[in-house]
């Protein structure tokens, strides 16, 4: 079972994702936060311009923030999301603004981790995908 | 360049890099340094330009002084 590690008994839990566009041949590897509760996975705006992913403004979903409140997020496909070497193509995810100052590029959900067994040990500061 | 090098080279910036060499779980560990800085937008424009394997990583501490309820 492919193994990542992390911080130990650290709450944020943060992976390597590969995201690749087939159309334009580009691949970026990024960090995104790991989320078990988002029903999607989510990348900011920068990525998907520039990977090259279409983003059509009139084509969204509803989503509840954690501020309680709905919003009407752009959501779009990806043609291949690689974590730990485990590859989904076609993964949906809606594009959020994640501020520089995050360090990160996006959050890794639930429209990619449904298809595996995901075992977070946050004792052992290890992450298993399969 | 290895990524962890740069980690240290470039502390708390972003980093663009066209990999060259992935671990056995397919994570970038080395590769040629396109660009790097604060800001990321421009990081991102140079991908938009260019087409290959990339890597774009934060140097600092992720989520550094926040927390988070996504």
């Amino acid at each position: 079972m492919p193994r990542a590690h992390f911080r130990p008994r650290t709450s944020v839990v943060v992976v390597a994702v590969g995201l690749t566009n087939q159309v334009t041949g580009r691949s970026v590897t990024v960090n995104m936060l790991l989320d078990t509760g988002a029903t999607y996975t989510a990348i900011s705006m920068r990525v998907a311009k520039g990977l090259g992913v279409p983003v059509n403004l009139d084509q969204t979903t509803r989503i509840l923030t954690a501020q309680g409140s709905f919003e009407k997020m752009p959501l779009i496909r990806l043609d291949r999301v690689q974590v730990l070497g485990m590859s989904s193509e076609g993964v949906e995810a809606v594009i959020i603004n994640l501020p520089a100052e995050t360090g990160l590029d996006g959050l890794l959900g639930g429209s990619y981790l449904r298809d595996y067994q995901v075992l977070i040990d946050y004792p052992q500061g290890t992450l298993e995908i399969e | 360049m290895r990524v962890e090098d740069l980690r240290h080279q470039y502390p708390n910036e972003w980093i663009l890099l066209a990999v060259e060499e992935k671990d056995a779980l397919s994570v970038p560990v080395e590769g040629r340094l396109l660009a790097h800085g604060q800001d990321p937008e421009a990081l991102w424009d140079e991908v938009a330009a260019r087409q290959g394997q990339f890597y774009i990583f934060y140097t600092g501490e992720v989520l550094k002084d926040m927390a988070v309820i996504f």
